[in-house]
């Protein structure tokens, strides 16, 4: 069976406001400080709740308003703020359905939910849901309603909010007369029928955008609510009223087909916030990177696609007096495709905590540079293990990999890849975990260059120690060594430029504090033909060279 | 599939307690008989100064760590972490040190990602295309490693790399000696048992006189060339009277030794070594 159609439609009252309050960490919007009113053309297009708690109200001249509240703060509207809010909370809500209609004078949304409710658990549940995504955007007082057309839920969402199923049956009270069957709760139709004939008129005609007069012509004739409108004959109020009233009616209450353009996506996902006040500290730009995650996720969720290379920009002043600064750029390169937001906000977060900004930063851009189609997580059938529900081993390694290079540096994560090679600094190389791998060697196979006979050490040094000699014995530490084997001479690299010449011995210290420690060393016996070619020539300086080196430790 | 199989899988042990250690001698003094396959190990290894611990510790660790990356039935991911460790782990040694067949070892440590993490001071980590590890010299490693915020960082490393059940062990090497380091150990020893992956960690014989939430307590201590004295302080069970000695040379063909405190013979008559002319 077909489920009834569902809209839910959200509001924004006070959207002029929350899309400069956007960018204002969330704690500060509600702190008790100077009351703010939102301006345009110098008179209030929106007080917050304090200016209006002291008396402001849209539409008084801000000299009046400064008047009664004399240490208002003021803030000019931004029309291009207020759009590019939409679009980020579009952006967020098309994770829950491709069917986005927005609507009433651009502050509100509606959208189509009748096919996803299952998919997110019941009505109830995404409507949860939705309502968290819009409170992490930074979203504080948004207006919510459901009913079957957009039409009648974005009305509702502006001039009744609230759910539909929070008003019970039993509330309406009238009471059945004695010995009459109880009334059968109204159908779903029904219901919405009587909502939106009990709606008061005049805030209706200023959410439909009809002219006063128009208002105040009905008011004359004794219409208090929609349902009084609608008992009017239909070709009088058409003559007078116009067309445009007829429609939106018919529209809301299912009459007439409730057609809207859809909302598009953009093709390429890049969102822009611009702050408020300027911000010093990085740490401080995390709320901030919040509310521009949320949009990305909804992108990709929508288009089926999981992130593998964002780039977060920062913008510094551009002030005229100062050389402007060039933006700071974080590349985040992700071995785990990733399509969740708490991932993707922790890898951000961890990126921004260790940086030290440059300047100011007064804006944010987030691009996303590379995606891959992801076709979503699968559920595991039941429990089969401890580790089971985060993936599988592969991903959560790279996961791990990418977590730990956010915070310390993608240069201090590193994999050993084995390399044949007969010298020893080169038959391992530390390179990126999964990103590289053996480039140079195209044709990875087992190192089987190393004999099972030839001793290596579990240990290399990175830059060999230098050993001193004393006469004929050698010292580490001051402590003489011992040498245990054979010497075994490598000699490679003539084919590109590093050429080793080698002897390479098992030595130990039988006193000292590292006694018994095996050691790796080697004579360099490159640096010992030069030097017998300089005692030929200069006695006196050879011996300074050390021609003794560790490399590695047992 | 019936109910049964169902709930079979449903109550099959996740994994078991221990892991063998691949040395006989030292399996038949560890609880379990093996190395733990979750929770804190800690190793206390002869550390002189800041720079260069006395380090035999991979003979101990790596036969086991293979054989831990290889089990089939454990929940976690295959590779290996390595946290500020104070050289190179050499990838051609550590085969030769697993105490496997040559072709099987080849083959295990080619399977098993070897990763290596180092947490140096905030200051070295720049905003964007930050290089040094390569560039910095060992001692450096080493020394920043005992710096308080590289512990902060190690710290989160671990405990990522724990929760993540991403690898099969990590090992930290870290020289804290402070009271903040039990604290730390005391809440990784915690991650480690939720993750299902075993946390070594790799301290100087000093810590030893501190007091520690690891459950197994190991010191190493080489006592000739090729022999290396194991001593499990805390287990478990009974108290470990005296160390064992583990001929730790893991080369067919190499000297034999005649008694655990033996040098061999061969290497007392050749010192004082000579340079080769």
């Amino acid at each position: 069976m077909q489920s009834p159609p569902l809209w839910l439609a959200l509001h924004l009252p006070a959207l002029p406001l929350e899309a400069l309050h956007q960018g204002l960490p969330e704690g500060l919007q509600d702190l008790p400080q100077v009351p703010w009113a939102v301006t345009a053309q110098r008179r209030v297009v929106q007080p917050d709740a304090q200016a209006q708690h002291l008396g402001v109200r849209p539409g008084m001249t801000l000299a009046a308003a400064r008047s009664l509240v004399p240490a208002l703060g003021v803030l000019e509207r931004d029309p291009r703020l207020e759009q590019a809010l939409m679009q980020r909370l579009a952006l967020a809500l098309s994770r829950y359905t491709p069917g986005l209609v927005l609507q009433g004078s651009g502050q509100g949304l509606a959208m189509d939910v009748t096919a996803s409710c299952r998919l997110f658990g019941g009505t109830r549940a995404l409507i949860k849901d939705a309502q968290l995504t819009v409170k992490k955007i930074g979203l504080q007082h948004p207006l919510w309603a459901t009913a079957s057309t957009a039409t009648a839920a974005g009305l509702l969402a502006c001039v009744a909010p609230g759910m539909a199923w929070r008003r019970k049956p039993s509330a309406q009270t009238f009471e059945p007369p004695l010995g009459a069957q109880a009334p059968k709760p109204p159908s779903g139709a029904q219901a919405l029928k009587q909502r939106l004939d009990a709606l008061p008129l005049p805030p209706v005609l200023v959410a439909w955008q009809q002219a006063p007069a128009l208002a105040a012509l009905l008011q004359g004739v004794g219409c208090l609510t929609l349902g009084d409108v609608r008992a009017l004959p239909r070709s009088g109020l058409m003559r007078r009223a116009g067309h445009g009233l007829i429609e939106h009616m018919d529209r809301a209450y299912g009459q007439a087909s409730d057609l809207h353009p859809w909302w598009q996506p953009p093709l390429s996902m890049r969102t822009t916030l611009t702050l408020v006040h300027r911000i010093d500290q990085a740490p401080a730009l995390v709320f901030a990177v919040q509310r521009l995650i949320e949009p990305l996720v909804g992108w990709l969720v929508q288009h089926g696609r999981a992130a593998t290379r964002l780039q977060l920009s920062l913008q510094h002043e551009t002030s005229l007096r100062r050389s402007p600064l060039a933006d700071t750029v974080l590349s985040l390169s992700l071995g785990q495709p990733q399509q969740d937001a708490a991932e993707l906000g922790l890898l951000l977060r961890e990126r921004l905590s260790r940086l030290r900004l440059a300047a100011p930063v007064y804006g944010l851009t987030l691009t996303l540079q590379e995606s891959l189609e992801h076709g979503g997580r699968t559920r595991a059938f039941w429990q089969q293990g401890p580790g089971s529900e985060a993936g599988p081993a592969d991903a959560r390694v790279r996961g791990l990999v990418d977590r730990l290079s956010a915070r310390l540096g993608a240069a201090h994560v590193l994999r050993a890849h084995s390399r044949e090679d007969h010298r020893p600094e080169c038959a391992q190389r530390w390179g990126h975990p999964y990103l590289e791998t053996n480039a140079q060697d195209p044709a990875p196979k087992p190192a089987h260059v190393t004999a099972p006979t030839a001793v290596r050490p579990t240990w290399l040094l990175a830059v060999p120690e230098p050993l001193q000699a004393q006469g004929e014995q050698l010292l580490r530490h001051g402590q003489p060594l011992v040498l245990l084997t054979p010497p075994e001479r490598v000699e490679a690299g003539w084919f590109d430029e590093r050429p080793v010449q080698r002897d390479y011995h098992q030595a130990v210290a039988l006193q000292g504090p590292a006694a018994h420690q095996r050691l790796w060393i080697f004579r360099d016996r490159s640096s010992q033909d030069r030097s017998s070619q300089d005692r030929s020539s200069n006695a006196g300086q050879a011996s300074a060279t050390p021609r003794w080196y560790v490399h590695g430790l047992f | 599939l019936d109910a049964n199989a169902v709930r079979n899988l449903a109550t099959r042990p996740l994994d078991e307690a221990a892991q063998p250690s691949g040395w006989p001698l030292l399996d038949a003094h560890l609880p379990d008989g093996g190395w733990p396959l979750a929770g804190l190990v800690e190793l206390l290894v002869p550390w002189q100064g800041m720079g260069t611990p006395v380090d035999a510790t991979w003979c101990v660790l790596a036969p086991w760590l293979v054989r831990a990356a290889a089990h089939p039935t454990r929940p976690t991911g295959r590779a290996l972490l390595c946290l500020n460790p104070t050289h190179e782990p050499y990838l051609p040694g550590l085969r030769a040190a697993s105490r496997l067949p040559w072709g099987q070892a080849a083959a295990a440590w080619a399977a098993t990602p070897l990763l290596r993490v180092h947490t140096l001071s905030a200051a070295s980590v720049g905003a964007e295309g930050s290089t040094l590890v390569q560039a910095c010299t060992n001692a450096g490693v080493a020394a920043n490693a005992g710096a308080p915020a590289a512990t902060t960082d190690a710290a989160w490393a671990a405990e990522q790399a724990l929760r993540a059940q991403a690898c099969a062990a990590v090992v930290w090497w870290s020289p804290n000696l402070t009271t903040t380091m039990t604290t730390l150990l005391r809440r990784l020893h915690l991650a480690a048992q939720e993750g299902h992956t075993p946390l070594v960690v790799v301290r100087p014989e000093a810590a030893g006189a501190l007091a520690s939430p690891a459950p197994l307590r190991v010191k190493l201590s080489p006592t000739a060339p090729g022999v290396m004295g194991v001593h499990v302080l805390k287990r478990r069970g009974p108290v470990m009277a005296e160390p064992i000695f583990l001929d730790v040379l893991g080369r067919p063909g190499a000297p034999i030794l005649a008694g655990p405190h033996a040098i061999p013979p061969a290497v007392v008559g050749a010192a004082p070594a000579r340079l080769a002319a």
